[in-house]
């Protein structure tokens, strides 16, 4: 410390002792004798002392209670003291500390000594049971108790009552919180919140094949333990339920069994609402799955606790067994848009997103499980997870009412991702590996480009593999709206299929699908029509009845666009011919007579189309319900915009007139209901719009040179980015860099931050080019802000070293990536990351042809990242990290003319895909 | 104060940064909702991990909470930021943003005010701001920061007083 500071720190301590401002004033005068800064310094340090006490709070962090919240556990509570209390012994059992309470127990965690030492969870229910018919019926139900064995299930080891006569349990301890609580609190999206819950569903499964349910599934009762890293949910409490319910039905009972349901109203399947009831069996627990999915998914239940509990126990009752619930996207939409944030933020999404992520299959997968009548619930747990997993594959659910558009949305979507698998690999090892790694990454259009130009060149046009490189190129134009485009691409890889006969058909069947998909948007109705010939003939071929029927709808309307009525009506009526798989494909029948009716009348066959028109409407009202909000439009709307058209053709005013209205009525119903559900781009519109707003306001009210401004700047680039507008991101990132560098007075934290943005958005433009400087200048920014090895810095390298690789180099790449590396392994030596930087340090090698360096770098790098590919800190490895340095190094073999050793590792990166492609493949 | 190697705790830094975010992000997914995290507590527990794996780096108690103090230092500002950038931003947030249960020891608009005048600081008089992480965003008390420095608690206290009217004074002529 300098000698003025020191002096300037005791003078101060020293006036600060002395109270009167009298004394102060002498001591300084002799005490900064000579100095007058020094006094000036203390003099205002002095004055600023009592408002610097406030504004630092004196009060210390550490002083403070480190659990807010722990005083008003459950113990404290009022009237809720348990009896036993820690330090107690029940049986075999020392208790150590209260740990839980609820509607029914209390749960302590104990210590076992006998025969093994452990802690257990011991669980005393509270008085009011019959304590010795509880034991016996847990004692009927142990021997099946025992047979489960589940990571998913906490284990319920033994029974008991203590010496006052209460019956208790003991389970294995289970140190995790409630479910709900954790989703939240990690604000999981929704996949994460599926996968956990596929998880409960096979433990429930698991159970149920030994014959045990569980009667009490709640959120309370399912905890989430982390391993490693890894959430792992438990169900608790198994086997408890039954042997504490059930009982002869007295006075004393009842109230017992009300007091129980005043825990759980939210979760009681309606049979369970018959308190007289004793028919429980597996399908209950569904209904329960189901709620606990619904609060999963939209934070509410079904029916809130609090308002059952209102209404009293008939009413409560009584609306578990008769009230429809709303769906979740439904119950959504109703809820006040502040609380609608905040559910939606905790799933880690904007409000309009999660009401889109949850409408349609997920809403099906609900509500199936809530159906009042058991029969029509999922039959067992493990049906109910793979439907979720068909929904997470995008294949179409089993709950929802089979309609041709959706199961053709779905086919198509689920094509569309196995044709990019099929292609990745080929396209990667095509391009070498400065491009490769467009791959993965945000400009897939040029990526997918390049794959294609050399795939040409180095397939020829005679490889199977290239129509499927060509359809990833079709995928990223249609997704960037560059129809026409897309559409020429589809048209090539069709023409290949088409002079490739012996080619696979499903790979034919998908690029029809493809140019179909890209012919609609063009109202290209014709092309289309022959496409979807083509592409009946090749499924009649296959006998793949379902998607025959599909395609015939699609056929028939298409046709009617196409103002082709006599084959329309051919269509139409082969449709019709063929038998209905379930009852809910009805309202689609009915669409489709809907279409026979059109190309009657189109013909003048009035008398022949009234009555189909007629009965199409009738069948699409009845089975309205389940048509779903997102088809209505089409079935509903299209089929009475007929009847009413119908009435108009055929001159009569009066009717034509009436339809006119119901017409009118429905679509004004489905303009007020689609007013209710914001879409998702217009929201992100929204959020643009008042990002702009912030930024020029604050841009009014501070200036043009304002510290606050880079915040909003970068606020608005976040959201431009979403919506797509890389260029204007682009320039206010530019402008906000250079108001920032107008301003070295800033923390240099701003110009480092601006620096990041930038780059991250060049990244995404792939303008590696742009990029590299911009990293240099972070670079040297964050090297006066940190040490030499901090990690920032660290990854910092890394990535200026990728990219001085991609843009070819490598000389400057290679610095870059030695100063990485050198960091990794001093003081990171196990990082999972060493051998990614390791390979891109051997590609810069590689690429200036000093090949004897690069290959032990090259191999080690590969050997490293497969080595730590299932670290579970290494998440990021599953992508591009972990496959790049495969590829890079399969390359190099190739390049320097060792075939077979490039085969090799070909060959590894082929496993590697399928064994992940086999791991997303495996049901829960 | 005895003389250290500042060095040595820049060195330590990185580890104990990793240790630290490591740990508080175990904890948030091990403890019940609505928990918090006390600066102090994470220190006071990544020391023990850290030592207790018998890491020979760690002889020095006072270089690790050198490093320590200046890691929370940053992990709360880090926060801080995040959560001011989402302020700006109406509240609505695009990403995910994962937030830290650390209880900071004052608002972020404070915590930023500070962290800058304590780069000033710490360019006059580096003890002095180590003193300040320690105390105000490590949370330790007197007596412990004393332990850590290795020094007198009355040489903490004077530290301390001076250091919060310094930066007050620094902040107050800087807005």
């Amino acid at each position: 410390m300098s000698e003025p500071t020191r002096k300037e720190v005791l003078v101060f301590n020293a006036a600060l002792e002395l109270t009167s401002p009298a004394q102060r004033e002498a001591y300084l005068a002799q005490a900064c004798t000579g100095d007058e800064p020094l006094r000036r310094r203390v003099e205002a340090l002095l004055r600023a002392h009592a408002e610097a006490e406030g504004f630092f709070d004196t009060v210390p962090a550490g002083e403070r209670p480190s659990r807010p919240g722990a005083a008003a556990g459950p113990a404290a509570r009022a009237g809720a003291a348990p009896v036993q209390k820690a330090g107690d012994r029940i049986g075999r059992y020392k208790l150590l500390q209260q740990i839980g309470e609820g509607g029914c127990g209390v749960v302590y965690m104990a210590e076992q000594e006998e025969p093994v030492r452990r802690r257990v969870a011991l669980k005393v229910i509270k008085l009011g049971m019959d304590t010795g018919s509880v034991i016996a019926r847990f004692e009927a139900e142990r021997q099946a108790l025992a047979l489960m064995d589940h990571p998913n299930i906490a284990k319920v080891l033994d029974a008991g009552a203590t010496e006052t006569g209460r019956p208790y349990f003991v389970m294995e301890l289970v140190r995790g919180i409630k479910l709900t609580d954790y989703c939240d609190e990690k604000r999981l999206p929704i996949r994460e919140r599926l996968d956990l819950f596929m998880q409960v569903c096979g433990a429930i499964q698991h159970a149920h094949q030994k014959g045990i349910i569980h009667r009490d599934i709640k959120p309370s009762n399912i905890l989430v333990t982390v391993n490693d890293g890894v959430p792992v949910p438990k169900v608790i409490d198994f086997g408890i339920a039954k042997a504490t319910s059930g009982q002869q039905l007295t006075d004393k009972t009842v109230f017992t069994a009300f007091e129980q349901f005043i825990g759980t109203p939210a979760y009681m399947s309606p049979e369970q609402a018959v308190i007289s009831s004793l028919d429980v069996d597996t399908r209950s627990d569904i209904y329960a799955l189901g709620v606990l999915l619904y609060e999963l998914l939209s934070g509410k239940t079904p029916f809130d606790a609090q308002e059952l509990l209102a209404i009293g126990l008939d009413e409560m009752r009584r609306t578990i067994r008769e009230t429809e619930p709303a769906r979740p996207s439904t119950r959504l939409n109703a809820m006040p848009g502040k609380d609608l944030s905040t559910v939606a933020q905790r799933r880690g999404l904007d409000a309009p997103k999660l009401v889109t992520e949850l409408r349609g299959d997920l809403d099906w997968v609900v509500m199936k499980c809530l159906e009042k009548d058991r029969s029509r619930r999922y039959e067992t747990a493990s049906g109910l997870a793979r439907d979720i997993q068909r929904h997470l594959k995008d294949e179409p659910v089993s709950a929802r009412p089979p309609s041709l558009f959706y199961r053709l949305h779905k086919l198509a979507r689920r094509n569309r991702r196995t044709v990019l698998a099929v292609g990745a690999v080929t396209a990667a090892l095509l391009l070498g590996f400065g491009i490769s790694m467009w791959l993965h990454r945000n400009d897939p259009e040029f990526s997918a480009r390049e794959a294609v130009t050399l795939a040409k060149k180095r397939l020829g046009n005679d490889n199977p593999e290239l129509p499927a490189i060509m359809l990833r190129l079709v995928d990223v134009l249609k997704e960037r709206d560059k129809i026409s485009e897309a559409r020429e691409w589809a048209e090539q890889a069709v023409a290949l299929y088409r002079s490739h006969p012996d080619w696979s058909a499903a790979g034919r069947i998908t690029a029809l699908d493809a140019l179909n998909e890209s012919l609609k948007p063009l109202s290209q109705f014709e092309e289309a029509i022959s496409v979807q010939k083509e592409r009946l003939q090749l499924l009649r071929a296959q006998n793949d009845e379902g998607r025959v029927k599909d395609a015939l709808g699609e056929l028939a309307w298409s046709l009617l666009f196409a103002n082709r009525y006599v084959e329309a009506e051919t269509v139409a009526r082969e449709f019709l011919a063929t038998p209905e798989r379930t009852a809910t494909d009805e309202a689609q029948k009915s669409w489709v007579q809907g279409m026979l009716g059109e190309s009657l009348m189109r013909q003048r066959r009035y008398t022949e189309a009234e009555p189909f028109l007629l009965s199409a409407y009738e069948g699409v009202k009845k089975h309205e319900a389940e048509i779903g909000a997102d088809w209505r439009g089409l079935f509903l709307g299209e089929t009475i915009a007929r009847v009413a058209d119908f009435y108009k053709v055929t001159h009569q005013p009066q009717r034509a007139a009436e339809w006119k209205e119901i017409q009118n009525d429905f679509e004004k119903a489905e303009k007020a209901k689609k007013s209710g559900i914001p879409e998702p781009d217009t929201s992100l519109t929204g959020i643009e719009t008042t990002r702009r707003e912030e930024l020029a306001n604050a841009r009014k009210r501070l200036g043009n040179d304002h510290l606050e401004l880079p915040d909003h700047m970068y606020n608005l680039i976040d959201v431009l980015m979403a919506n797509r507008k890389r260029d204007e991101a682009c320039l206010l990132a530019e402008e906000e860099l250079g108001l920032v560098r107008r301003h070295p007075e800033w923390p240099a934290l701003e110009r480092e931050d601006a620096l990041a943005k930038l780059d991250g958005i060049l990244f995404e433009y792939s303008c590696f080019g742009a990029s590299a400087p911009v990293q240099a200048e972070r670079l040297t920014i964050l090297r006066k802000r940190v040490s030499a090895d901090d990690p920032v810095l660290r990854d910092a390298l890394l990535w200026h070293a990728w990219t001085l690789y991609a843009i070819h180099q490598s000389a400057r790449g290679e610095v870059a990536a030695r100063e990485c590396l050198g960091i990794f392994e001093k003081k990171y030596p196990n990082h999972h990351r060493i051998g990614f930087v390791q390979s891109i340090l051997g590609g810069c090698l590689f690429k200036q042809k000093r090949y004897k360096e690069a290959e032990p770098l090259l191999l080690a790098g590969a050997e490293g990242v497969i080595a730590n590919q299932n670290r579970a800190d290494s998440y990021e490895l599953g992508g591009q990290f972990l496959w790049e340095p495969l590829a890079r190094l399969a390359w190099f073999y190739e390049e320097t003319g060792r075939p077979e050793e490039a085969a090799r590792w070909i060959k590894e990166l082929d496993e590697i895909q399928k064994a992940k492609a086999a791991k997303a493949a495996a049901e829960p | 104060m005895q003389p250290d190697d500042p060095k040595a705790a820049d060195e330590l830094l990185p580890l104990v940064y990793d240790e630290l975010h490591r740990l508080a992000a175990h904890k948030m997914a091990c403890e019940a909702l609505g928990h918090t995290l006390q600066p102090t507590a994470l220190v006071h527990e990544a020391w023990l991990r850290l030592v207790g794996r018998e890491n020979p780096r760690f002889e020095n108690r006072t270089h690790f909470f050198a490093a320590a103090a200046e890691a929370m230092r940053r992990i709360l500002v880090e926060n801080a930021r995040r959560k001011r950038r989402l302020r700006h931003g109406g509240g609505q947030a695009l990403v995910r943003i994962e937030e830290s249960n650390i209880v900071a020891p004052a608002d972020d608009d404070k915590i930023l005010l500070v962290d800058q005048a304590l780069e000033v600081l710490e360019a006059e008089d580096p003890v002095q701001a180590r003193v300040v992480k320690l105390r105000f965003f490590t949370g330790l008390s007197n007596a412990e920061a004393a332990a850590a420095l290795g020094v007198s608690e009355k040489t903490i206290q004077r530290y301390w007083a001076h250091a919060k009217a310094w930066l007050f004074e620094h902040i107050r002529s800087q807005a």
